[in-house]
């Protein structure tokens, strides 16, 4: 396996996500940059140049004719993905930490940051085909931080419905449209730090700074459980193969008084069913922030806290491998 | 904005994976007079792989824009680049993966794997392509241990001999045999070349080689000569002088060391073999 390392990015990646077809990769980074990249030969195809501060979270719409992106700018805008031309921004209250499009691409979920005196919020925006027609007033605001502490991360799960991390290691999940929560659960003992949805959107997996990644099923009972021994930044399920990639490594904040072999930078496989550990991939040099596969699960993508992606395209030996007979 | 403790207890929506490909969504919601409602829907989630395979045929036509804007087709060196050839290392063994060291494992299991094996240090080459072969080949002549293909070396790899415990350690040939001691022969053959060397020490750093040769020619034919010099051609200080006989190089001594040459004084002794390496 030869990976191709894109270095478009001068600070630490924050995200990579695949389209749906797969051909292209988006990248976003603290240096308030937003890529858009050719997953087959890494090459860089544009930007979404506007933000002015960290690019924490993006999303690609189903046809891969709109991108999103949520900036600690205190924005989220919606982009042309084959212009690089900004169509509409929202302006927060406080820096944006998860933006997510539903599968119509006729709602979006903006999620803002508990900071400068702000809570945590919850913001469902409407879009349209015409950039004219979207209205300025949010469909639906909620706060989802009663008692929970500040969202992380959010997906949109079946009819409406979301699906949030939070930084005291809460999944919960909420109705969009009413704004009420319908269910939540302590799942880990950190922070979650990711959370990805399956291919059919029957289970996510949530990745955690308790040193472990999740399988929850939509009524959120854990049902696998993957420990390691450093923090999990990113964690995705492939598509084809019976496998979950976990990304992650020692807090960048300690990596420099250790070499990169003691800090596990590394990605690490561990079969969906069995939960056991058979692969990993080394490069990245601090911690990986964040990793995505392929649709079609040929190949799968990780961001760095050195600012690389390594786009891996994966081996046949890959393909042939099997922890058990009875795998694809 | 509620909590869950006020709103009515709604059952968590749910999707039920179909036998034939469908998937059914289930939610709870309350309509208007507070009952509450189950809702049903059959979706087929997928990909159409025709209109995918268009779609990206048609994104393959689109121009580069922002901060690509003015790179050329195909990647860019910039901003692309391809890595060295990076194993994803595999094993049913979680231990085993920790273990595993990727470049040393290839090494070994390319090793292990390969029919070919080198007569002189037992590597995955032909005997005449070894890289080494001309220092064991001379290492077996000067001690007499038998050339390629000796009579003691029924596998044909000497230089991979495995040391008096058998521990598969590489032992040197001068210290095989378990004594440790050196065999004869090899005092007297420390150089291969039976000429005498000495060293000249604290030569000042504008020296050239043609210095050096006037200096030593005077005591004798002088077989080899190395000044040792930094990248840019400055002396480090230092030289080596090879004379043909024992005769010449100690006369040079005699004469040389504590000689005023360019206002230093010159030291000039026998060249010491190199304290041997900690194993």
């Amino acid at each position: 396996m030869r990976p191709i390392v894109c270095q478009g990015h001068t600070r630490p990646l924050t995200r990579v996500r695949y389209n749906r077809d797969g051909d292209l990769m988006f990248s976003a980074g603290k240096d308030a940059k937003f890529n858009v990249w050719s997953s087959a030969t890494g090459e860089l195809i544009g930007s979404y140049d506007g933000h002015t501060g960290v690019v924490w979270d993006i999303d690609v719409d189903a046809n891969t004719t709109r991108t999103m992106s949520g900036s600690a700018d205190s924005s989220a805008r919606l982009w042309d993905a084959r212009s690089g031309k900004c169509l509409y921004t929202w302006t927060t209250a406080s820096p944006v930490r998860s933006v997510a499009f539903t599968p119509e691409a006729d709602l979006a979920l903006i999620v803002t940051d508990k900071k400068m005196g702000q809570p945590c919020t919850a913001i469902i925006v409407e879009i349209k085909d015409n950039v004219a027609d979207i209205p300025e007033a949010p469909l639906n605001i909620f706060l989802p931080e009663p008692e929970l502490t500040p969202a992380t991360i959010a997906r949109w799960g079946p009819e409406h419905t979301i699906y949030m991390g939070h930084e005291n290691g809460t999944v919960s999940c909420w109705d969009a449209m009413s704004g009420e929560r319908i269910a939540s659960k302590k799942i880990h003992s950190g922070v979650v730090t990711d959370l990805q949805f399956s291919e059919d959107g029957t289970y996510f997996i949530t990745s955690s700074k308790d040193m472990s990644a999740k399988i929850l099923d939509l009524k959120l009972h854990v049902i696998k459980n993957f420990q390691t021994e450093r923090p999990v930044n990113s964690a995705c399920i492939c598509p084809v193969k019976e496998h979950v990639i976990l990304g992650g490594g020692q807090d960048a904040s300690q990596v420099t008084t250790t070499t990169a072999k003691v800090g596990k930078f590394e990605s690490r496989f561990y079969h969906k069913i069995l939960q056991q550990e058979f692969g990993r991939v080394r490069g990245h040099f601090g911690p990986i922030n964040t990793v995505a596969v392929h649709p079609d699960g040929t190949s799968f993508t990780s961001g760095g806290e050195e600012g690389l992606i390594r786009l891996h395209h994966f081996d046949p030996d890959y393909f042939r491998f099997k922890l058990d007979p009875r795998d694809p | 904005m509620t909590t869950g403790d006020s709103a009515p207890q709604l059952p968590l929506p749910s999707v039920h994976a179909n036998k034939n490909g469908t998937y059914t969504h289930t939610l709870y919601k309350l309509d208007d007079q507070g009952r509450k409602v189950q809702v049903k829907r059959i979706l087929r989630i997928g990909r159409d792989m025709e209109v995918s395979k268009r779609a990206i045929e048609e994104r393959k036509k689109w121009a580069k824009f922002g901060a690509a804007k003015h790179h050329g087709p195909g990647p860019d060196t910039e901003t692309t680049r391809v890595d060295t050839e990076l194993p994803l290392r595999l094993s049913t063994n979680p231990q085993q993966l920790d273990a595993m060291e990727p470049a040393a494992e290839e090494a070994s299991r390319k090793l292990k794997d390969t029919a070919i094996k080198c007569r002189y240090c037992g590597g995955p080459h032909w005997s005449k392509e070894c890289p080494s072969k001309d220092i064991i080949q001379s290492l077996q002549e000067a001690t007499g241990l038998g050339g390629p293909g000796g009579d003691d070396a029924p596998s044909g790899t000497p230089g991979l001999g495995a040391g008096p415990s058998g521990s598969g350690r590489y032992v040197p040939p001068s210290l095989r045999d378990g004594t440790g001691a050196p065999r004869p022969g090899m005092e007297m053959g420390r150089r291969m070349d039976d000429t005498y060397a000495v060293r000249i020490a604290n030569l000042p750093e504008d020296t050239t080689d043609a210095d050096l040769i006037e200096l030593a020619r005077p005591f004798g034919h002088v077989v080899r000569s190395y000044l040792a010099k930094y990248d840019d051609g400055t002396c480090k200080g230092f030289a080596f002088v090879n004379f043909a006989t024992m005769d010449m190089a100690e006369r040079a001594i005699a004469k040389l060391h504590g000689y005023g040459y360019a206002n230093l004084i010159l030291t000039c002794e026998h060249s010491k073999p190199r304290e041997p390496k900690p194993m």
